[in-house]
């Protein structure tokens, strides 16, 4: 049985497949292993995508679209920087991850940690995320902490388009 | 409170030193560049506020210590520090046409200066400058700016009131007749003395500035039940601080989560009485059978990051200051300490010292001060981030870490 090597941006990234994500990609894997490339020389994650294929692990790479207009053009962009990438493994997360988050609270788990329910969170941004913190929060880690407790998988395909996609293309 | 600026003149290694603080600031420097003198500047200012001038000087090692000794000696030491946000508001205040006021004070300037001698000092300058807005009680007239002007010398104390044009306000509207008569013991400062000035928790500004130098060793022994309920500076009450927080269902829900961040590991945190005259405090890991490791067997790594989350969540202090917050964390984890620095400056204004390159490869460049010693052997502070040279570097996808390693972020 080979490994799956998750590249994710940071450690807010980090946090969320570890606490939602890593046990459901387990399935059909030895285990999961997360590396944060963010801040990383792109040479030296062209390393780590070499080493994966050479050992003959399997891998993400899980990005956040940012400015880019359309998916194609953020894989692109992924695509001149490690040039060892295969755009095919490339997860977008739209808007960021923070929408992720939101995305598997339904209305009642909204409420109980004093957030607004949400319809749909793909336009969720860091900064939009940050304003909606509570006040009785004083670390949006503890809340990001607080939100995976109460996460629904099955909850956070139905209200954002980017992780129907991951959910549809990695766990289903 | 929020501190934005900082100066000093013949004051340790520095000569004339000015530096603008952000909410959060990561200082990094080679060694003796003058890491620690820069973090002496902010506990001279405690020290002054909490235990008088004179203590102060004794606690940095002597007049003979406070100034750079290659500086010629009729040169005074300076220091001052700027505070800006909400720092208070005088309602009702009235003009001398009868016309009401409310003054909001948004930033504060102190500063003072000494004249260093043989086996003693001598105060030249005591200033604070309060700024404020002033606006009309009933809604008539526009809003202008305003400050109040305090001025500490040999003959007394006097006030001087600015006011935007049109409003003339008596001084004795704001410092009562009887207040201003007040005269300051021989040698002391402003700051030791709250009844100068008109402004609630201005010497509590400077009381409550916090500076940690976390001994991992210090911590793991039991302690005295009696001790103070806020972190000492090395972390050695931590014991009494996590009693403290987990006495409280929210603090204790938040500390468990935080403490998951950095030590997955830990399944729980207790405090345990000894004899009934001391605590310490138990871990209890995952893999442990459910059985609690008292901290004297606890590793230097876990206590380090139970102290630093105490440190940076738990503390109520609007300042603080962490030298070498990474000290025993393992590198996988760099990145989740350096995040919430950014997570904890929400809420409180950050200082960290550090050497650790993981630290700097994590941080935002803009967030990062560079110490260094200038072609004359004395410390300057600057941003790497100003810098054209360290931009281009950045650009040619040379890490920042890189740089800050071949000791070139000073360019």
């Amino acid at each position: 049985m080979n490994r799956l090597f998750v590249f994710c941006e940071g450690p807010d990234d980090i946090r969320f497949f570890e606490g939602v994500l890593k046990s459901e990609l387990r399935e059909g894997y030895a285990s999961v292993e997360l590396i944060a490339y963010a801040g990383m020389k792109h040479i030296r994650v062209d390393g780590f995508i070499r080493g994966i294929g050479a050992m003959g692990d399997d891998y993400l790479m899980v990005a956040d679209i940012d400015s880019d207009r359309t998916v194609k053009a953020k894989k692109n962009r992924l695509k001149r920087w490690y040039r060892e990438l295969d755009t095919d493994k490339v997860i977008i997360v739209i808007k960021e991850i923070e929408g992720w988050y939101l995305a598997g609270l339904n209305d009642h788990a909204s409420r109980s940690l004093g957030l607004r329910p949400l319809p749909g969170t793909d336009r969720i941004t860091k900064e939009r995320f940050n304003r909606m913190i509570p006040d009785h929060y004083v670390s949006r880690i503890d809340l990001m902490i607080e939100i995976i407790k109460r996460y629904s998988i099955k909850v956070a395909r139905e209200k954002n388009r980017s992780f129907r996609f991951f959910y549809w293309k990695c766990l289903e | 409170m929020r501190i934005k600026q900082v100066s000093c003149r013949n004051f340790k290694s520095f000569s004339d030193l000015t530096v603008d603080l952000d909410e959060y600031n990561i200082l990094i420097g080679t060694n003796a560049a003058g890491k620690t003198n820069f973090i002496r500047i902010f506990r001279f200012f405690r020290d002054i506020a909490r235990h008088g001038l004179g203590n102060a000087i004794s606690l940095q090692g002597g007049a003979e210590y406070i100034r750079n000794i290659r500086i010629s000696s009729d040169v005074p030491t300076e220091i001052g520090i700027i505070f800006e946000n909400e720092l208070g508001v005088f309602s009702g205040v009235r003009d001398t046409r009868g016309g009401s006021h409310t003054l909001s004070f948004h930033q504060i300037e102190y500063r003072f200066s000494l004249q260093i001698e043989e086996g003693g000092y001598r105060i030249l300058e005591d200033f604070l400058r309060i700024s404020c807005s002033c606006t009309p009680d009933l809604g008539e007239g526009e809003s202008g700016q305003g400050e109040l002007r305090i001025t500490h010398t040999e003959d007394g104390v006097f006030y001087e009131l600015s006011t935007p044009e049109g409003i003339a306000i008596e001084i004795t509207e704001i410092i009562p007749p009887y207040l201003q008569k007040n005269v300051p013991r021989s040698g002391t400062l402003l700051i030791e003395n709250p009844l100068l000035v008109p402004m609630p928790g201005f010497q509590r500004f400077f009381a409550e500035i916090a500076i940690y130098d976390f001994d991992p060793r210090t911590p793991r022994k039991a302690i005295p039940l009696s001790g103070r309920s806020d972190l000492e500076e090395d972390g050695s009450n931590l014991a009494i601080v996590l009693k403290g927080i987990l006495a409280d269902p929210e603090k204790k829900r938040r500390l468990s989560n935080l403490m998951t961040e950095l030590l997955p590991f830990v399944q729980d945190i207790d405090v345990r009485k000894f004899m009934d005259s001391s605590i310490y405090f138990t871990v209890t890991e995952r893999y442990g059978d459910e059985h609690p490791l008292p901290s004297s067997v606890i590793s230097d790594g876990t206590v380090n990051v139970i102290n630093l989350i105490c440190a940076l969540y738990f503390d109520e202090k609007p300042f603080i200051v962490i030298e070498e917050p990474e000290k025993n964390v393992h590198p996988y984890l760099i990145a989740r300490v350096v995040s919430m620095f950014g997570d904890a400056a929400r809420n409180k204004q950050i200082l960290i010292t550090t050497h650790n390159p993981g630290v700097v490869r994590h941080a935002d460049i803009e967030d990062i001060l560079l110490i260094s010693r200038d072609s004359a052997g004395y410390s300057i502070i600057t941003k790497p981030a100003r810098r054209e040279e360290v931009r281009t570097f950045l650009k040619n996808e040379v890490g920042i870490e890189e740089l800050y390693i071949q000791n070139l972020l000073g360019l």
